[in-house]
C-alpha cells in the first residue's frame, strides 16, 4: 500500500468498514509512514469530535408553533371546499370550449380577413401582413366560414369574461374575509395588488391575453383566500 | 391568520399504548388526526430533525425549517406509501427542507447579507468545548450538501445505506460525498485537530 491508496482508504479504515486483510494492510502502512499516521490521527479526532458534538435541543415552544401552522392549513382546507365549487365550474367550462387551436393558429388568416371584411385599405401589402403559409387569396366561402369563426370567437370571449367575473365575485368575499384578519399595512398591499390585476384585465386585448389576465386575478384571489403567502403591492 | 391550536378542537382519539406502538399504528392514528399520536410522532423525531436542520441551516433559521418539515410530514402522511421507513422519509423531508433553506441563505449572502456569520454555535459544549466550537464553525463553512452528509453520517451516526436513502442517492455517492466533506473539514480545522496538543492559553 502506498500513501495515495491509504488516503483513499482512510475513511473506511477509521470507520472500521474495511475487512481484516485491507485493515491489516492499512495498519502496516501506518506503522511505516509518519505522514499517513498523522492523517489517520486527524481523521480519528475529527470523527470523535463530530460524534461528540452536543445535541441541538429543540425549543419547548416548537410543537405549539407546528400545531398553529397545521391549524392554519386546516382552515385553508375548509375554505378550499367553498372555492372548489366556483372554480371547478369554471375549469369544467373552459376545458372543452377554450380557444380552439385551429382558431388561435389561424389568427394571421383571421387578421387578414378582418381587414378585408371591414373594407379597410391595408397600409402594407397583404402578403406581408399574413403569415407566409396563409393562402394568398381567400375564396368567398372560406371568408364566410372565417367570419363565423370570428363571431363565435367574440361570443366565446364574452362568455369567458362573464364566467371569470362570476368566479371573481365568488372569490372576492372569501379573500376579503382572510384580509380582514391582516394588519392594516398588509391589507393595503392587498388592495393595491387587487387593483393592479383588475386594471390588467381591463386593458388586456380580448382572447388569450385577457384570459391570462383573468387567471392572474382569480389565482391571486384564490391564494389570498387560502391564506397562502402572496405578493403585496405598495411596499412592505 | 387567526387559528385555534390543533389540540384545542375535538379530535378522534385512539387507545394508544404509546410505548409499544409501531410505525404503522402511529401513522394510521396521525392520518385520522389523533392529536396525541401526532404529538407522539413529533416527540419521537424532533431531536434528530432539529439536530439535522440546526446544523444544516444554522440556529437562526432552524426553528422555521423544522416547523415546515413537520407540517409537511403531517400533511403528507396521507400520501406516504410506506416504501421507505417512516424515519427515512421524515429525515429526507428534513434534509430537503434544510437544503432548500440553505440555498436561499446562500443567495441572500451573495447579495450582501452578512448576518449568517453567526451560523451554528450551540449553547452547550461537549468534552472538548474548544474543539466543538471549531468543528461547528468549520461545518458552517462547508457547502450545504457536504454539511448534510457529514451530519447524517458522522454526527447522527447513520449508515451509508441510510444516508443514501435519505439523500436519495447511491451508496457510492454518499461515500464519496462524505470523503470530500471530511477532507474539507480537515483542511478547515488545520492544527485544531491536534487539539490535545494545543497550549492551554490559545483562544478557541
Amino acid at each position: 500500500m502506498n500513501c495515495g491508496q491509504l488516503a483513499a482508504e482512510v475513511d473506511a479504515y477509521v470507520d472500521g468498514d474495511l475487512d481484516q486483510v485491507a485493515a491489516s494492510a492499512c495498519r502496516g502502512h501506518l506503522r511505516t509512514c509518519a505522514a499517513c499516521r498523522d492523517l489517520a490521527d486527524r481523521q480519528t479526532r475529527l470523527r470523535a469530535a463530530l460524534a461528540e458534538l452536543p445535541p441541538a435541543e429543540p425549543p419547548a415552544s416548537l410543537w405549539a408553533a407546528i400545531d398553529a401552522r397545521l391549524g392554519a392549513a386546516e382552515i385553508a382546507d375548509s375554505r378550499r371546499g367553498a372555492l372548489a365549487t366556483g372554480w371547478s365550474r369554471l375549469v369544467a367550462w373552459l376545458r372543452p370550449v377554450a380557444w380552439p387551436v385551429a382558431m388561435v393558429g389561424s389568427a394571421g388568416a383571421i387578421a387578414l380577413v378582418v381587414v378585408q371584411l371591414r373594407g379597410a385599405t391595408p397600409t402594407q401589402p397583404l402578403a406581408v401582413r399574413a403569415p407566409a403559409r396563409a393562402p394568398a387569396a381567400v375564396a368567398p366561402p372560406v371568408q364566410l366560414a372565417l367570419r363565423d369563426a370570428i363571431d363565435e370567437r367574440s361570443d366565446l370571449e364574452r362568455e369567458a369574461d362573464a364566467r371569470f367575473r362570476q368566479v371573481v365575485s365568488e372569490l372576492l368575499p372569501l379573500a376579503r374575509t382572510e384580509v380582514a384578519t391582516w394588519p392594516a399595512r398588509r391589507a393595503q398591499g392587498f388592495a393595491h395588488e387587487l387593483e393592479r390585476r383588475e386594471q390588467a384585465v381591463l386593458v388586456a386585448s380580448p382572447g388569450q391575453v385577457r384570459e391570462r389576465a383573468w387567471h392572474e386575478l382569480t389565482s391571486y384571489l384564490e391564494r389570498v383566500a387560502l391564506g397562502e403567502q402572496v405578493a403585496l403591492g405598495g411596499g412592505r | 391568520m387567526a387559528t385555534t391550536a390543533v389540540s384545542e378542537i375535538p379530535r378522534p382519539r385512539t387507545d394508544l399504548a404509546s410505548a409499544a406502538m409501531d410505525d404503522a399504528t402511529l401513522i394510521a392514528a396521525c392520518r385520522r388526526g389523533d392529536a396525541r399520536a401526532m404529538e407522539l410522532l413529533y416527540h419521537q423525531y424532533k431531536r434528530r430533525v432539529f439536530g439535522l436542520c440546526h446544523r444544516i441551516v444554522g440556529p437562526v433559521d432552524a426553528e422555521e425549517v423544522v416547523q415546515e418539515v413537520f407540517v409537511r410530514v403531517f400533511r403528507g402522511l396521507a400520501g406516504f406509501r410506506g416504501d421507505a421507513q417512516l424515519g427515512t422519509w421524515i429525515y429526507r423531508l428534513a434534509v430537503n427542507c434544510a437544503l432548500t433553506q440553505a440555498g436561499k441563505q446562500r443567495r441572500r449572502q451573495e447579495v450582501g447579507d452578512d448576518h449568517l456569520e453567526e451560523v451554528a454555535a450551540p449553547p452547550v459544549a461537549s468534552r472538548d468545548p474548544r474543539l466543538s466550537r471549531r468543528v461547528e464553525a468549520a461545518m458552517a463553512e462547508l457547502p450545504a450538501g457536504y454539511r448534510a452528509i457529514l451530519v447524517l453520517h458522522d454526527v447522527e451516526g447513520l449508515s451509508h445505506e441510510e444516508c443514501a436513502a435519505i439523500m436519495d442517492c447511491r451508496v457510492g455517492t454518499s461515500k464519496s460525498q462524505l470523503h470530500k466533506a471530511r477532507m474539507r473539514m480537515r483542511e478547515l480545522l488545520g492544527p485544531a485537530l491536534a487539539a490535545e496538543r494545543l497550549p492551554d492559553g490559545e483562544a478557541p
